[in-house]
């Protein structure tokens, strides 16, 4: 498609990117087949909705707040995906400099690179609503294909708003801490709106009263932008006139990052704390788990990725409490569930993302020792958290407590020992996607350690049905055992 | 007596990767108290070789003795006499550079009392005292690899091991490798590296052994090399002539 534009122009290099990006990733058919299967459901659900809708009037007064409310949480979701592409800007040095040292305007340049943003930021939310709107205006309301240019006007403010927030952070707080407060606020955002999609079943009064809340309409100019969304001439010109100001002053804000920033922002010197005593003469073992406890330690990032990991299994929890009734059982089982998925992130990080694997294999140890000392390592903070919970179990059911701590640790070999038999080593960074690749094990995790919870609180109701749940995370060990891949040398 | 045992005997070593044959056969022999440069085209088997002399790599067949130990049947105990610098540094970037070397010092179980003192010797020979305490993501390439050297010089291992290390080096650093490496041959050890830099084997190896698809295809010192051959014949021009002939079945 590359060959059509002409060499050197804007489409051209926006090409250019997006066929480096496209390029070099794993089973790209397979996804492309998802994501057209996935395309099909917004599809289908606009025209069906399109349907319903088709005899109301043309600016539906009433829906303005609800179709407000949506724009405003459809920025905020934007603003956070510009966030991470922004902070990219300027940083992939070596191909940007090849394009900055090329004979074409840097202005080009950097509005090829400010596009692609832009559209990584919008395609998302276009395939979701397009179909809706464009059918719409089939059957009857033609002003209505105003409304994905209101979706990309929405991206362009959001990735301007993004850029503003990235240079101010960078300003105040320098590079690197500006890196760090914007990836752990990233984190903290998508928990956020996770949780909040797990409001109607823990708190469905809360969250009627906020949807009604939301629904009002706002007066105007505010209903300005959903008024848009319907195509009258006034709100979607300003609409649209903010939009191009807004990717005017972001083509400014990222003319001015790819000039300033540093080819990696984690490069800034570490503040040395002088003082600091540092033991020698540790075993191996000592060595191998305080190592393994500093880096995990020392990675906030990645402790707020493990953080938001553990409120993705809200709804699990949902499952355990689903009445409301919590008992000791129902806590054990809930401390077990949390050990083990837990221990599951902590193990892939020590086992799987060995920053220096030939370094432990070129040292003199015994075999074992190296895998225990890294197991202990990554069982010691799911047990105390589970000891934690102990401590509020331990007045109602000391029995609840003395089965809870066993399985805990039970479920941390085992989701310890599915990690370090299926996942191939891979770079810490990639934490966040290990199970992109496969999602039987995401899904066999689950089931492992959801038989395990289940087994905990059948233990304490004195169940039979104990032996049968057990089984199953038996013999899904048993079989990841027997089909784990050879070990690589 | 210790002498007369060669720091590094390998027989027969062979090693594949799917079908192809990257050690073929390969006998090699590194005396005690030298510095060995292995050379080699791109792909010859020189890092497979010593990936396999360190306990990285499994050999398909051979064998390989570290100062009289087989390191196939006591692999432990020859990796206690061997340190492995490969051309990218083996750090941990949330770890300063006190932290790395203790923490070295303990996979090779040295005593407190040894690693300590020696730790701070080496970051301050290598210019890295000064940030002792500051973690290595912020370190420069050159940087890494001293301090890379430094963890594999702690427990004062007898046979080194390096796999290109002057890549990444400025001029001042990769004097003060080439210098370490002479005193640690001057102190009774062994250095055994490859490079592509073959003004450095030429100038600091005292034997030199050319390995072409798996095979060892000239060895012996730069007089023995060159003997023969035109006055003046540098390392390089016997390294083309060596790597475009064929080799014998």
């Amino acid at each position: 498609m590359i060959a059509l534009a002409r060499p050197g122009s804007l489409p051209w290099l926006v090409l250019h990117d997006v066929r480096v990006k496209a390029r070099g990733r794993e089973g790209r058919w397979g996804r492309i087949i998802a994501m057209l299967l996935l395309a099909l459901l917004p599809i289908v659900g606009g025209a069906v909705m399109a349907w319903r809708v088709r005899g109301g009037a043309d600016l539906p007064l009433a829906a303005l707040g609800s179709v407000g409310a949506v724009l405003l949480g459809m920025m905020l979701v934007m603003v956070s995906s510009a966030y991470a592409h922004v902070l990219r800007l300027g940083r992939d040095r070596g191909e940007l400099e090849l394009l900055l040292t090329a004979p074409l305007p840097v202005a080009r340049v950097v509005a090829a690179r400010v596009a692609g943003v832009q559209a990584v930021v919008a395609l998302p939310f276009l395939l979701l609503t397009a179909p809706f709107f464009l059918f719409s205006a089939a059957f009857g309301h033609v002003t209505w294909v105003a409304g994905p240019l209101v979706v990309v006007s929405v991206a362009l403010v959001a990735t301007a708003l993004a850029l503003t927030i990235a240079t101010l952070l960078d300003r105040l707080l320098g590079p690197k801490l500006a890196k760090l407060v914007a990836q752990v606020a990233g984190v903290g955002l998508a928990a956020a709106v996770f949780a909040l999609g797990q409001a109607p079943n823990f708190a469905p009064k809360w969250f009627d009263a906020q949807l009604a809340f939301f629904s009002q309409r706002p007066p105007a100019p505010f209903d300005w932008p959903a008024q848009a969304v319907f195509g009258p001439p006034l709100p979607l010109i300003t609409v649209l006139g903010l939009a191009l100001a807004a990717s005017q002053c972001s083509a400014w804000l990222a003319a001015g990052r790819m000039e300033a920033a540093p080819a990696d922002p984690t490069a800034a010197p570490h503040v040395p704390r002088r003082g600091r005593v540092v033991r020698f003469g540790g075993s191996a073992t000592a060595v191998l788990f305080g190592k393994e406890l500093k880096l995990l330690g020392r990675d906030p990032e990645l402790i707020s990725q493990i953080g938001q990991q553990l409120v993705f299994m809200v709804p699990i929890l949902a499952l355990i409490f689903t009445d409301g009734l919590v008992t000791p059982a129902r806590l054990a089982a809930a401390g077990v569930f949390l050990a083990g998925a837990l221990s599951s992130s902590l193990a892939w990080l020590v086992l799987c993302a060995e920053d220096a694997p030939d370094l432990i294999a070129a040292a003199p140890l015994r075999p074992g020792v190296a895998i225990r000392a890294k197991l202990a390592a990554a069982l010691t903070p799911p047990l105390l958290m589970v000891s934690v919970l102990a401590l509020v179990v331990l007045p109602k059911s000391p029995v609840a407590v003395a089965v809870m701590l066993p399985m805990a640790l039970v479920a941390g070999l085992a989701s310890a020992a599915m990690q370090a038999w299926t996942q191939p080593p891979a770079r810490r960074s990639a934490f966040r996607k290990r199970y992109r690749s496969s999602l039987l094990m995401a899904v066999g995790e689950f089931v492992l350690l959801g038989s395990l919870a289940g087994a905990t609180r059948l233990i304490l109701t004195g169940s039979w049905w104990t032996l049968a749940v057990l089984a199953v995370p038996a013999l899904m060990l048993a079989g990841v055992w027997w089909f784990r891949p050879k070990p690589a040398e | 007596m210790h002498a007369l045992i060669p720091a590094l005997q390998i027989h027969g070593l062979a090693k594949a990767f799917d079908g192809f044959l990257a050690v073929n056969g390969l006998d090699l022999v590194v005396p005690a108290g030298q510095i060995y440069a292995l050379l080699g085209p791109n792909g010859a088997g020189k890092t497979t070789t010593l990936r396999m002399v360190t306990g990285l790599a499994r050999p398909d067949a051979g064998e390989i003795s570290v100062f009289g130990v087989d390191a196939l049947a006591d692999p432990i105990a020859a990796k206690r006499l061997i340190a492995w610098l490969p051309d990218e540094p083996l750090l941990y970037d949330k770890l300063t550079p006190i932290e790395y070397l203790a923490f070295i010092a303990g996979l090779w179980n040295v005593p407190a009392a040894d690693a300590e003192p020696r730790a701070e010797a080496l970051l301050k020979r290598l210019t890295l005292w000064d940030k002792r305490d500051s973690r290595c993501e912020g370190f420069s390439r050159g940087m890494k690899q001293k301090l890379a050297l430094a963890g594999a010089l702690i427990h004062e291992p007898r046979l080194l091991i390096l796999d290109e290390p002057l890549t990444g080096l400025d001029a001042a650093a990769a004097r003060s490798v080439k210098d370490i490496l002479l005193e640690q041959v001057a102190a009774g050890g062994t250095v055994i590296l490859t490079t592509h830099i073959l003004e450095v084997a030429e100038r600091i190896a005292q034997r030199i052994g050319i390995i072409r698809a798996g095979k060892l295809v000239a060895e012996g010192s730069m007089a023995e090399l060159s003997a023969g051959r035109a006055e003046g014949t540098t390392l390089e021009q016997l390294f083309l002539e060596l790597a475009q002939e064929d080799i014998p079945a």
